[in-house]
């Protein structure tokens, strides 16, 4: 029950008249409006596509999350795109023009990309190449196409197993791939039961969905299915579940905090762990990190890193330690594989322009299949942007064989490559690799 | 070893820590009548400040747990009397008052963002080994938390009967303006219950991190949801009633956890919706000990 | 003109519409009728789900995404069938959240609901396909006009500036005249609202799925905009901007609405983004959300009844005499100078 109350002097006041103050907002609101129309008509030329022959300075914007839930994947990729630029600009840069990579946050959520994507195209200035889009590709694909500019996306949706966007390229295998190279290796080492961990991430449901069909074909069976949300405060439940299933093997992928939660809380359950299988995130340093002082694992992870260390890659982790200013910590990414695809894709798209003799998107396009593939006859090997210039001065064809192996794109613009895996080894956390999944099996699975 | 039991033990853990969490809540409702949503910020806050004290400045966890409380009773002190008093004595409307918390909320939790990052982090504490009892299982540190709560329980209730602080604070809650008028200070119990709060949620907060095995600048505000489901179930404003809340709510959970994980929070979540429709005042209004409107210990 | 600059404006231009569609709903809500619905960002997350899922045709098992109520409906069905969503769960949330517990509670109730949602959504994946989200949604008419990204672009905007105009008239009509009056009498003071005669129950009940219904649409609008949809987009700290669009702007007044959402969305959220990136990324981001909070702390402060304040409604105390009938029509406005928020 309210008291009676002083009514404030701005009370007592002449009542303003809404209905004059919302004329004048309309006004100003129209005002505001016509503005908006005429820049867009007279034409603010400032960011416009094609002032590209005066300029020396080409930009390679990375469109990935830098914050929001996901916004650990933005630094990760733009390590990649760094280490790329210092070595096409320390070999003389792209004909005559130097690269320049810059971060453009996405966002984690569809309804921040779209205009993120609009301010990358209208902000930054002579746009060669986009790295990204990933989780947001969505809405974001359609309109970075429509602005005739090629991008390498290191999304692992199924959506894209059968694109058709001339300009749309994938640096990293499909989930669907990846979930197939998983149920694949835990047949063939003997593994019956199988279980399940997953958190309910955007990216992360779709992994599990391509291990289930194919390891059931196989004649395995998953005991036990666990999704996760991720982040909370105890799993401990979920993971006596886990153990009360007695699987023989553990699919899983999840962020590191949700895995240190998670299996900090299973090993109290039970000393001793089934052996766990893992993707490329599981080889992450905060990752390896954050479960090896909690939980000792018997490890396996599937990735796409090349088995052995060629020129390239030796070349790619020695510019990566010299980029302590301007990202943090990137050691942690020397042996990871999107950082790596995002190195190479740079550089294959700086190869693909010098071979093209343009920079101009539209035209050097074509060119990214040209100098990548399945080594032939007739056609160069070559580990470095370097060695790729000098290759195409003598006149010849080239093939990259980048930092992570040999590239092929498919009809669909997709990778397929072999996947090795690599244990952990749970004293000193280093990855130790030891075996692999053929290509020749991969391209039948994928077939069907 | 039954799934069940298992989880019933493990219910307890989480009881006790919600209860912590939600004992402070309650009781700033009840002496001041407002939902203050940033009560899950100020967890968060004290859980950093705590990592500061044990990891940064390498110390202990204890000296960070009794920094963290100290955070913690701070924040509610300096809320109360910059922010809610000052604005409350202008009588506005509920709404208005829960916006503005939710706004302090934002705030604060996007502080701790700007200055610690949004990466995880943890207070490396080493494996431990594991007790089984009576189908339960527990390690050390988790008895510990249990007996903290514990502890905080019995000594909150102490305070609020043995001591003329305390009782102060009862007759603040129940009606102001005759505790005024009975020559109490009840600005002054008001601040004093918002400091108790506060040191209430440091204490969890720092709990609540430690228990998990990482947390980050949203862990207290995700929390927060349990610990607000706990104190209404029980009855809002009702300390013993956040106990009681604490418990189901903390069992409930882990019991469900058992047939869908994904489910877990949900449940939690659902009981409190259909306990509001049918009392607003919770199970302790149910339970015939008290309206929904007289708010007291 | 450079395409990239003509998108941004459309982005901005179609993203002003949709928020002033939801500004309005959540406004009609709360300053007209007193509803703190602290949960409205479901109604515009089922309005964008099932426009959605009306377009995307049927779920095709092994597909890339899975999903309930699969359909092709041409495309003002689909809008209509997001509006028929929203009323839907308008009611079901209604038939519990809006029993008489005071406003506080029912604003914690609605609150709970949507963190319910967002949490279910999100793990049943074979719902809305969980966090992964649709994608792919096809836009309203563009294989019938074939128009190009832009061109088509600047449709949209025609578009929703014609889903506002609708929504406009459709949300003044019931908020003037004497059911707004009724409106505002029981958002003042239920009892006496409902000693004089007042449905309470039904009146509130009616505001809620006309806000409902309108924030289906707008979400509708927005992701056959968009092409996608996912659960990030949705959490329930989104009613919390649209809250502090109407406070900021002017509560029960649809001017002040499209002020407080014009700021909001389109000055701070978007002009943080071109401060230069300082340190770690995600600075930006928790720049913005604490000068919302500041912001909006300061407008409860300082000016509860926000930039542009409620109309003043004056009783008329001359007598006027109908033509023809024998009836003194007395007084066609009423004195009303309390604020929902003071």
């Amino acid at each position: 029950m309210k008291l009676s109350r002083n009514v404030p002097s701005y009370r007592r006041a002449e009542p303003r008249n809404g209905t004059r103050t919302a004329r004048s907002i309309g006004a100003v609101f129209v005002g505001v409006l016509c503005v908006i129309g005429t820049l867009a008509s007279a034409g603010v030329a400032s960011a416009a596509m094609g002032t590209r022959s005066a300029a020396s300075v080409l930009n390679v914007p990375v469109f990935e999350p830098f914050s929001g839930s996901e916004a650990s994947t933005g630094p990760t990729l733009l390590a990649g795109c760094l280490s790329a630029v210092k070595t096409i600009n320390a070999a003389g840069g792209v004909l005559g023009h130097r690269l320049n990579c810059r971060s453009v946050d996405s966002g984690s959520d569809p309804a921040d990309a779209v205009p993120a994507v609009s301010r990358m195209l209208t902000s930054v200035p002579n746009i060669v190449l986009v790295m990204g889009p990933g989780s947001v590709a969505a809405p974001t694909v359609p309109v970075i196409s429509a602005a005739h500019i090629p991008m390498i996306s290191g999304s692992g949706s199924p959506q894209y197993d059968k694109n058709t966007d001339k300009y749309f390229y994938r640096a990293g295998p499909s989930d669907s791939l990846q979930g197939d190279a998983e149920a694949y290796w835990a047949w063939q080492h003997g593994y019956k039961t199988a279980a399940e961990v997953f958190t309910n991430d955007p990216g992360a449901q779709t992994i599990p969905g391509a291990i289930t069909p194919l390891y059931t074909k196989y004649g395995g069976k998953i005991v036990k299915s666990i999704t996760l949300a991720p982040d909370q405060t105890s799993y401990r439940t979920e993971a006596a579940e886990l153990i009360a299933a007695h699987p023989q093997v553990i699919f899983t992928e999840t962020d590191p905090q949700t895995a240190a939660t998670f299996w900090s809380e299973a090993v109290q359950t039970s000393s001793k762990l089934p052996p766990v299988i893992g993707d490329q995130e599981t080889t992450l340093q905060p990752w390896v990190q954050a479960v090896l002082p909690v939980a000792k694992l018997n490890l396996v992870s599937l990735t796409i890193s090349a088995a052995a260390p060629t020129a390239g890659f030796r070349l790619y982790q020695k510019e990566l330690l010299t980029l302590s200013s301007q990202i943090k910590n990137p050691s942690q990414y020397a042996t990871f594989p999107g950082t790596i695809s995002f190195y190479d894709g740079v550089v294959l798209s700086a190869l693909a322009m010098d071979a093209a003799k343009s920079v101009n998107p539209p035209t050097y396009q074509p060119y990214m299949t040209r100098v990548t593939g399945v080594p032939s006859r007739g056609k160069t090997v070559v580990y470095t942007y370097a060695q790729g210039v000098a290759a195409l001065r003598a006149g010849k064809t080239i093939d990259y064989s980048g930092a992570g192996g040999v590239i092929a794109f498919n009809k669909y613009h997709n990778v397929a490559v072999p996947f090795s895996a690599d244990k952990l080894n749970d004293s000193s956390g280093a990855l130790q690799n030891i075996g692999s999944v053929p290509l020749s099996v991969l391209l039948k699975l994928a077939a069907g | 070893m039954s799934l069940e039991v298992l989880a019933f033990g493990y219910g307890l853990v989480s009881a006790a820590i919600i209860a912590l969490a939600a004992v402070g809540f309650s009781f700033q409702f009840g002496i001041s009548k407002i939902f203050n949503v940033s009560y899950g910020a100020m967890m968060s806050v004290s859980a950093f400040v705590a990592y500061y004290v044990d990891i940064i400045l390498r110390t202990s966890l204890w000296l960070g747990l009794v920094a963290g409380g100290i955070s913690g009773a701070v924040l509610g002190l300096a809320s109360e009397r910059l922010l809610f008093s000052p604005f409350q004595r202008r009588r506005p409307a509920i709404a208005a008052v829960i916006i503005l918390s939710l706004a302090l909320d934002f705030f604060t939790q996007n502080a701790i963002n700007a200055i610690a990052g949004p990466g995880f982090f943890s207070y490396r504490l080493p494996p431990e080994t594991v007790f089984r009892f009576v189908g339960t299982a527990w390690t050390p540190l988790e008895l510990v938390f249990v007996g903290l709560a514990v502890f905080a329980m019995v000594s909150v209730h102490l305070l609020l009967t043995q001591t003329r602080f305390g009782t102060a604070m009862r007759a603040t809650a129940a009606d102001r303006a005759l505790a005024s008028s009975c020559g109490i200070n009840v600005r002054r119990s008001t601040s004093l219950a918002w400091a108790m709060s506060g040191l209430l949620a440091g204490l969890s907060g720092v709990v609540l991190a430690a228990d998990s095995g990482a947390f980050s600048f949203v862990s207290g505000d995700t929390f927060f949801l349990v610990v607000f489901a706990a104190a209404v179930v029980g009855g809002l404003g009702h300390t013993y009633g956040a106990m009681i809340g604490a418990l189901v709510v903390g069992i409930v959970t882990e019991e469900v956890a058992v047939f869908s994980p994904s489910l877990k929070y949900v449940s939690a979540f659902g009981v409190l919706i259909v306990l509001l429709i049918i009392s607003p005042g919770g199970i302790l209004q149910i339970a015939g000990k008290v309206r929904s409107d007289v708010i007291s210990e | 003109m450079s395409v990239a600059w003509q998108f941004y404006a459309i982005t901005l231009l179609v993203y002003f519409g949709v928020n002033l569609m939801a500004g309005w709903a959540i406004n009609f809500q709360y300053g007209v009728a007193g509803i703190l619905n602290f949960g409205f960002i479901i109604f515009q997350s089922i309005g964008a789900y099932v426009a959605s899922v009306t377009t995307l045709g049927a779920s095709q098992p092994g597909g890339y995404q899975q999903y309930i109520l699969g359909a092709t409906l041409p495309w003002p069905l689909s809008i209509v069938a997001a509006g028929i969503a929203g009323g839907l769960l308008a009611i079901v949330v209604g038939s519990f959240a809006l029993r008489p517990i005071g406003r506080a509670f029912q604003g914690i109730v609605l609150l709970i609901v949507a963190v319910i949602a967002s949490d279910l959504v999100s793990t049943e994946f074979g719902w809305f396909d969980g966090t992964n989200g649709l994608a792919a949604i096809p836009k309203p008419l563009q294989g019938a006009l074939g128009l190009g990204l832009v061109s088509y672009g600047w449709f949209y905007v025609g578009l929703t500036a014609v889903f506002c105009v609708v929504t406009y008239f459709v949300i003044r009509r019931c908020s003037t005249g004497p059911y707004g009056r009724k409106l505002r009498a029981l958002r003042e003071n239920a009892r006496s609202a409902s000693a004089l005669g007042v449905n309470v129950r039904k009146e509130t009940m009616v505001v809620f799925v006309v806000g409902g219904v309108i924030a289906a649409i707008s979400g509708a609008v927005l992701v056959q905009f968009l092409g996608a949809w996912a659960p990030s987009t949705w959490m329930p700290s989104e009613t919390f901007l649209y809250i502090a669009a109407i406070v900021v702007g002017g509560v029960d007044n649809m001017a002040g609405v499209a002020l407080g959402v014009a700021i909001l969305y389109t000055g701070i959220l978007e002009g943080v983004q071109y401060f230069p990136s300082i340190g770690v990324g995600n600075l930006v981001g928790a720049v913005q959300w604490m000068a919302i909070g500041i912001l909006v702390a300061l407008f409860l402060w300082f000016r509860p009844q926000g930039m542009v304040p409620q109309r003043r409604r004056r009783l008329s105390t001359r007598v006027r005499t109908v033509r023809g009938s024998r009836a003194n029509v007395v007084g066609v406005r009423e004195r009303d100078d309390k604020n929902v928020l003071t």
